[in-house]
C-alpha cells in the first residue's frame, strides 16, 4: 500500500510579537516554525499500516525551505521518502495547498492519503478534504480509528461532537483526515534523525515539473485587516503578585458559589 | 446569484443547534444576504421540516436520499446539485465535523472560495466580509470573499440559536443526484462515547487544566481539585496522551459544561474547547500568554504562571 501524508511546518508566534509595518501580518522575526500538532498522528498511522501490509510512506509538503522541518521530522519517524513542492502558499486560502498536493497525487497515485485534521496555525481544517475533491477520491474527515478491511476497503471511526463515533466503510483509494489521539506517535531517536538526512527528499518546482496541480479558479479570500484579540477581550484582568491574584480568585469563586 | 443557501445539519433525527445559530448570523448580516433557503439532505428529512422552520428562513428545500445517516459522498452530490440549480450568492455550513467532510471538497470541485470557522459575517456595500481566527486564535483576520457563491463554515456557539418560528416558510422538494448503489462510503454503526462514572456536567465548580501544566503529573491537580472543593476537568491533549479519561474532557468532542465556576489553568481556548464551556456562569482563566483566546470568553483573567498561583488557592466555602 502506498500512503501519502501531507505535512506542514506551522508558524508559532512568540509570546510577545509585533506586526509588520502594514499591520497585515506578524513580523516574521517573531515566528518560530514547528511540526503541525496533528501530523505525527497521521505519520504514525501510515507507518503502522505499511508495517502491517507492506508498501511505502511518502511525506509531502508545500512551501519554502522552512517547510522541510516537517518533512525531516516525518522521515525520522520512519517515512520512506519526501517531496517538497517549492512554492509559498497564501495563508488565507484554505484551498491553495490542496491544489499543489493534487499534482503530487496525480503523479504518485497513492492508495491512501492521510492528512492531519487541521493545522495548528491557520486551522482551516480543509486541506485534506479539498485535495480529495480535486482528485476525486472518497474522503472522511476527523477519523479516530482505521481498520483494514479486505478487498480495497477500510473501516474507519469518524469522531463526532460529544465523542460519539460513527463507524463507516470507505473504498480505496481515499483521503482521510486523522484526529489527534488516534495512536501514540513514536519518538525519533538520534540515530533515526541522522538517518533521515540520507533519505530521498525531492524538491519540485511546480512550474517546470508538470506538477502544476489543479488549476485554481480563485485567488483566495482577500485580507482587509487583522486585529488582536486583546483589543476585544471581555475579561476583567486581575493584576498583582501571585498571592494577591490568588486571593482575588478565591474571593471571586466564593462569591460566584454563594 | 442571490440569497444564501444554509446547509442544515441533522443527526439521528434531530436538527443540530448550529443550524439555528447560522440563521442568527445571517439575520445580523441584514437584507443583503436574503432570501435564505435552508437545505435538508438525507433519508426522512421531510419529517425535520418543522424543526428547520427557523426565524429568517424563507424557504425549506427537502432533498430525500436513501442515506439514512450522514455520509460525505451522498450529501456532497446533493448539495452540489442544489447549488447549481439555485445559484445562491453565499453558501453557509456550520464549522462542524460533518461540514469538515464536505465543504472543502465542494469548494474545490465547484471552484468556489472557502473560508472556515467564521466568527463574524456581514455585507459591506455588496462585499461579503467575514472574520476568522489566525495563528491559533491569537489574532483575527477580516477577510473579503471574492468570486461567485463562496462557501463559509460558521463557528458553533458563536451566535445564539434563533428561537422557533411562528411563520411557516414554504417547503419545496428537490431532486437528489448520484445513484446510491455506487457510493464508495457507507454507514456501519454509531458507537457511544465514554461511559465513565465521573460526570463533570453536574459539578458547580470545575478546575480545568490544559497542556500548560507542562510535565507535571495530573495527580497534583486532582489533589488540588479535592482540596479546593472542585471537580477536575481537562482539555483534550491530556486525554490524547492518556493522562485523563474522555469523561473529564471539556469541549466539542468531549462534554459541554455550564458550571457556576470554571477555573481554567493553562488552557489556550481553542474553538473546540470553548464550544464546551463558554456558557459557564463565571470563567476565570490563568494563562501566561496575554493573547490566549480563552481571555475572549473569560470573565476574569490572569496573565501569569499558573504554578505560582495554584499553591495559594484555598477551599471554596460550602
Ligand atoms: C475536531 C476537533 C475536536 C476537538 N475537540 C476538542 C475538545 O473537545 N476539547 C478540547 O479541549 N480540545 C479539542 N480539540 C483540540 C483543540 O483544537 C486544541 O488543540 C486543544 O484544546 C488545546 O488544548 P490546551 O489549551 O490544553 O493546549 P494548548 O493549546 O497547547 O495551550 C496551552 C496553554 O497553556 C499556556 N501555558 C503554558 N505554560 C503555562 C504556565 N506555566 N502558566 C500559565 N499558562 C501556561 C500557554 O500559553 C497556552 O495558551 C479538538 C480539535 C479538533 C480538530
Amino acid at each position: 500500500m502506498r500512503i501519502m501524508v501531507p505535512v506542514k511546518s506551522v508558524a508559532v508566534p512568540d509570546e510577545e510579537f509585533e506586526l509588520t509595518s502594514d499591520g497585515l501580518d506578524i513580523d516574521p522575526d517573531f515566528l518560530d516554525f514547528t511540526s503541525n500538532e496533528w501530523d505525527p498522528f497521521a505519520v504514525e498511522q501510515a507507518l503502522q499500516m505499511v508495517e502491517a501490509a507492506g508498501g511505502e510512506v511518502i511525506v509531502v509538503t508545500v512551501g519554502g525551505k522552512e517547510a522541510e522541518e516537517a518533512l525531516m521530522a516525518a522521515l525520522a519517524m520512519g517515512a520512506d521518502r519526501a517531496i517538497r513542492v517549492d512554492i509559498a502558499v497564501a495563508g488565507f486560502d484554505p484551498l491553495a495547498a490542496a491544489r499543489h498536493l493534487a499534482g503530487v497525487v496525480a503523479r504518485e497515485a497513492p492508495d491512501l492519503v492521510l492528512c492531519g485534521v487541521q493545522s495548528s496555525d491557520a486551522a482551516h481544517g480543509a486541506t485534506g478534504v479539498a485535495l480529495a475533491g480535486l482528485v476525486d477520491y472518497p474522503h472522511i474527515a476527523v477519523v479516530k480509528s482505521i481498520a483494514s478491511d479486505p478487498a480495497g476497503y477500510l473501516t474507519v471511526g469518524r469522531e463526532l461532537e460529544g465523542g460519539v463515533v460513527q463507524q463507516m466503510e470507505i473504498r480505496l483509494p481515499a483521503v482521510l483526515t486523522v484526529q489527534s489521539g488516534i495512536n501514540d506517535p513514536r519518538y525519533a531517536n538520534l540515530r533515526a534523525i541522522k538517518q533521515a538526512r540520507g533519505k530521498p527528499l525531492e524538491v519540485v518546482d511546480p512550474a517546470s515539473s508538470g506538477l502544476e496541480g489543479a488549476a485554481g479558479r480563485g485567488s483566495g479570500p482577500r485580507l482587509r485587516q487583522i486585529y488582536e484579540l486583546k483589543d476585544r477581550a471581555s475579561a476583567e484582568m486581575i493584576r498583582g503578585g501571585p498571592r494577591e491574584v490568588a486571593e482575588r480568585i478565591n474571593e471571586i469563586i466564593a462569591e460566584a458559589l454563594r | 446569484m442571490a440569497g444564501t443557501l444554509v446547509i442544515a445539519e441533522h443527526r439521528r433525527g434531530e436538527l443540530r443547534q448550529v443550524t439555528a445559530e447560522m440563521l442568527t448570523a445571517l439575520r445580523g448580516a441584514g437584507e443583503a444576504l436574503a432570501p435564505t433557503k435552508i437545505l435538508l439532505v438525507g433519508a426522512g428529512v421531510t419529517a425535520l421540516a418543522d424543526q428547520a422552520d427557523i426565524p429568517g428562513v424563507d424557504e425549506i428545500l427537502l432533498c430525500e436520499t436513501s442515506a439514512e445517516h450522514f455520509d460525505p459522498w451522498s450529501v456532497e452530490n446533493a448539495i452540489a446539485a442544489v447549488i447549481a440549480a439555485e445559484q445562491p450568492r453565499l453558501i453557509a455550513f456550520g464549522h462542524t465535523v460533518d461540514a469538515m467532510s464536505v465543504a472543502p471538497a465542494l469548494a474545490a470541485k465547484l471552484g468556489r472560495e472557502l473560508t472556515t470557522d467564521v466568527t463574524a459575517l456581514r455585507d459591506e456595500d455588496g462585499a461579503i466580509v467575514v472574520e476568522r481566527p489566525i495563528y491559533g486564535g491569537r489574532l483575527f483576520a477580516e477577510l473579503e470573499l471574492p468570486g461567485e457563491g463562496p462557501i463559509v463554515t460558521i463557528r458553533p456557539g458563536q451566535f445564539d440559536a434563533a428561537g422557533a418560528s411562528a411563520a411557516r416558510a414554504g417547503r419545496r422538494v428537490v431532486d437528489p443526484q448520484g445513484a446510491a448503489e455506487s457510493s464508495p462510503i457507507c454507514h456501519v454503526e454509531f458507537l457511544e462515547g465514554d461511559t465513565d462514572q465521573i460526570d463533570i456536567t453536574t459539578a458547580d465548580f470545575l478546575l480545568a487544566v490544559g497542556r500548560g501544566i507542562g510535565d507535571e503529573d495530573l495527580d497534583r491537580y486532582a489533589d488540588l481539585a479535592g482540596e479546593i472543593g472542585a471537580t477536575l476537568a481537562v482539555s483534550r491533549p491530556l486525554v490524547d496522551s492518556g493522562q485523563a479519561t474522555g469523561a473529564r474532557q471539556v469541549g466539542q468532542s468531549g462534554k459541554t459544561v455550564k458550571p457556576r465556576v470554571y477555573l481554567a489553568l493553562g488552557i489556550s481556548g481553542a474553538p473546540q474547547h470553548l464550544a464546551g464551556m463558554r456558557d459557564a456562569d463565571c470563567i476565570i482563566a490563568v494563562n501566561q500568554d496575554p493573547d490566549a483566546p480563552i481571555f475572549g470568553v473569560a470573565h476574569y483573567g490572569v496573565v501569569g504562571d499558573l504554578h505560582e498561583i495554584v499553591d495559594e488557592l484555598v477551599p471554596a466555602p460550602d
